[in-house]
Formats: structure tokens, sequence, C-alpha cells
């Protein structure tokens, strides 16, 4: 559950000690509210709604802006220098394409409102059930699929737009 | 079948595997003789393609392992559970947690600065205590017996300091950490229900530059600010004291000569 948490605040901030300090945060209230919490309800719901609020207090202490333009250098590195599944290394073709398609997805994500890359993350990337996306979000389940469903054309738009531009890289090398 | 554009939400469920078998039957239909369908299908397919690929973070193993001991404050903390009613436990446990937290993160980022660094965790630690006010008792009958603990446990001079008064009403004593020591810290309200804490430390090693400090009638501390809060750091008898309070200079100086000068 704590990676799940934690793979949400590493999308929703690009520098890890914020994602770190979020977690933290996160739990600590957690513990501090642990009775408002309805037993038989989704407690990872339960956690990443309150992560996401943490988040929308630290853009409003710090200004989302600026937040992103702090460490997205960072993010960037991670994502073009690490992290690759193992089975990927020893193919160094395949390591290359698999960090570009990342860069590219990566950059559209971060591209996206807060609340369209949440959807995504939730539904497509962490798989998770229309009601516990639906509970995190704090929206109907309605909301949830034509969120996502934007989220994903807007996504789809960003990929197109990015494309050109890693192609010309590529060239130049 | 309905008009293609009705069709993209589908296509999208179809994705996700959630079209019931019927449903499914007559879209791939449709699929089959229809171009800008099958089109928008394939984008769809990319599209979760590329975000299977996204990287799968993992929380580092120290981050668990410090979530876990938050977890577990309330057990380790059997003496304080010993002293102190629930609430008040409760409220340690969480600011306890919370300073290390704390202590951990800003440890990095002003590691050359101990008082910079004192008096951020003393903010951080604040904040943390500010949210739980409504835990305070009206009375802290155990508040002797947890100074006399924290002095005699960790060499702390907890039990002169400041015991408040009419004006400055100690509502709380709580171990807690700061520049990777136990600290004592003592929680006030005054008469506008204004959060004042002093937290004591070792502080040997701590040097306070005389170009930092402000005279202060006979005193010379340093006076600072962090995040609009007032902070005054004084060194005395080997200890650092961390006064904050949300008061403007004047205010904050002349409630530092009062905890400062208090006959112990």
């Amino acid at each position: 559950m704590l990676d799940g948490t934690y793979r949400l605040a590493r999308w929703l901030v690009p520098r890890e000690s914020d994602a770190r300090d979020l977690v933290q945060e996160t739990y600590l209230h957690a513990l501090e509210a642990r009775k408002t919490f309805r037993p038989g309800a989704s407690m990872r719901a339960w956690l990443c709604s309150i992560l996401r609020n943490r988040f929308v207090d630290l853009c409003r202490r710090r200004g989302h802006e600026v937040l992103w333009a702090d460490g997205a250098d960072e993010f960037r590195n991670l994502e073009t220098t690490g992290d690759a599944p193992a089975s990927f290394f020893g193919d160094d073709e395949l390591a290359r394409l698999t960090t570009l398609v990342r860069g590219d997805i990566g950059r559209a994500l971060q591209a996206l409102p807060e609340n369209h890359r949440t959807v995504v993350l939730l539904c497509d990337v962490e798989h998770w059930r229309w009601e516990e996306a639906a509970a995190v979000l704090e929206v109907p389940i309605g909301t949830v699929q034509s969120r996502l469903f934007r989220a994903r054309r807007a996504l789809r738009r960003l990929l197109s737009e990015y494309a050109p531009e890693e192609a010309s890289i590529e060239r130049m090398r | 079948m309905s008009a293609c554009a009705d069709n993209s939400f589908r296509i999208a469920l179809l994705v996700r595997g959630e079209l019931d078998a019927a449903e499914e039957a007559l879209l791939r239909a449709h699929l089959d003789g229809c171009a800008t369908c099958a089109s928008e299908l394939a984008a769809e397919e990319q599209l979760s393609g590329k975000l299977e690929k996204l990287p799968r973070f993992m929380a580092p193993a120290d981050l668990k392992a410090r979530v876990q001991d938050m977890m577990r404050v309330p057990l380790a903390r059997g003496w304080v559970l010993r002293m102190a009613p629930r609430p008040f436990v409760v409220a340690g446990m969480i600011a306890l947690a919370l300073v290390i937290g704390a202590a951990v993160t800003l440890r990095s980022r002003f590691a050359g600065d101990p008082l910079a660094l004192a008096a951020r965790q003393a903010v951080a630690e604040r904040r943390g205590l500010d949210l739980q006010r409504d835990l305070f008792p009206s009375e802290t009958a155990g508040a002797p017996a947890l100074l006399r603990e924290l002095a005699q446990r960790y060499g702390l001079p907890a039990t002169t300091a400041f015991p408040g008064d009419a004006e400055l009403r100690l509502v709380s004593v709580r171990p807690g950490t700061a520049l990777g020591k136990v600290s004592a810290i003592l929680v006030y309200l005054d008469k506008e229900a204004r959060l004042v804490t002093l937290e004591i430390l070792p502080g040997n090693e701590v040097q306070i530059p005389p170009n930092r400090t402000r005279k202060v009638q006979q005193f010379r501390p340093v006076l600072a600010r962090v995040e609009q809060c007032g902070v005054v750091l004084w060194k005395m008898g080997g200890a650092l004291y961390v006064l904050t309070a949300p008061l403007d200079d004047q205010e904050l100086a002349r409630l530092f000569v009062k905890v400062r000068t208090h006959p112990s």
C-alpha cells in the first residue's frame, strides 16, 4: 500500500524529496484522522485521498508552477537515466527505446492538469476500480469515467505533439 | 450501430476490458468495417501500452522504515503512556513522528547551519502541535512529572524552564527530536490562545556567532523569522533554547525576556 501511495506522490510532484514529504505527511495525517476511516472502505483510496489533499495544500503554499519548475530537471534525469526494469538491462537498443517512450509519456503526463493526471494514474496505471478512484477524486463514478476519457484524449494529443520533437532529436544524433 | 463519434467511449471501455460480451461483439463487428473506429482503437491501445511502460516507483526502504516507525511510536513510548491521559499521548506521538520526519527532511537542507535548522525544526514542530491544540488538556497535571522524566533521562534542564503563569499557560510537555538529539518541548497558550513553544536540547557543540545576535535588555539572543513565525534562540548552561511564537519582534523580545528571566 505504501508503494502505491509513494507512486502517486512521485507522479504528482517532480522532486523525490517532496514525494517523501508528502507520503510522510499523509501517514501522519492518517494517524491523526484514523477515526474518520469508515470500516469496509478502501484503505488505499482513503490514503491517496489524504495524499491528494496534502498535495493541493502544498501547491497552495508553494505555487504549482514553482513546484514543477524547481524539480522538473531532477524528474527528467530520473526518467532518462534510471529505474529501467531489470529485464531491459543488457539490451541497449530496447532500453534506449523504452527510455524515449518513457520520456514522452512522462512529459505528457506532467503537462496534464492535476485532476486529469491523477485519474490516469489511478485508473490506467494502477488499474484501480472506478469507485476507488471516485473516492480519491471525491467525484461520482460517471465523472471519473468522463474525466479519464478527456484525459486520455489530451494525452494522445500531447504525445503527438512531442513525437516530432523526439524524432528531430534522434536525427541529430 | 450508432454514429462513430458515440463509439469513442465504448472503445475506451473495450481497451479496459469493461464491455460486456454482447456490446463487445457489436462493437467488434462495427470495427471490422469502419477505418475511423479501428484507428481510434489502435490509438487507444497504443496509449495504454505506453502507460504500461511508465516506471513503477517503489517506496525506498528507508521511507518504509520511517513510516513503520511512526506507526510504532505509541508502543515504544510506554513511559509517556503511563504518565499522561490518552489524548495527550496521541498528540505526543503525532508530534514526535512529525518532528522526526521534519528533522530528517530538514537536516539535509540546513546541515551547514544548526541555528537555522533548529529554528526551522521548531517551527515545523509548532505547526504539527497547532493542528492538535484540541487535544491539549485544560490542566497539565502530569507536566511536572514529565519534565522530571525528561530531565533525568536525557539530562535536559527542563525542570528549570519557564513553568507558565496566568499570561502564558503551560498546556503540554513532550519529548521531541532536534538536530538529531532528543529534546524537551514545552507548549504554552497565551491569553489570545496563540501557541507558544519552548524547545530545549543539548547544545554544547552549537555555536552562536555574536554577529547574528541582537541585544534584548541584558541578553543577546538570535531573533529570526521562519514562515512568518517569530523564533528566538539562545544558549544557557550548555543547552540550546528555541522559543517560537506568532508575534512581532517587539512582542517576541518581551516574551523572550519573560521566559528567560523567570525565577527558576
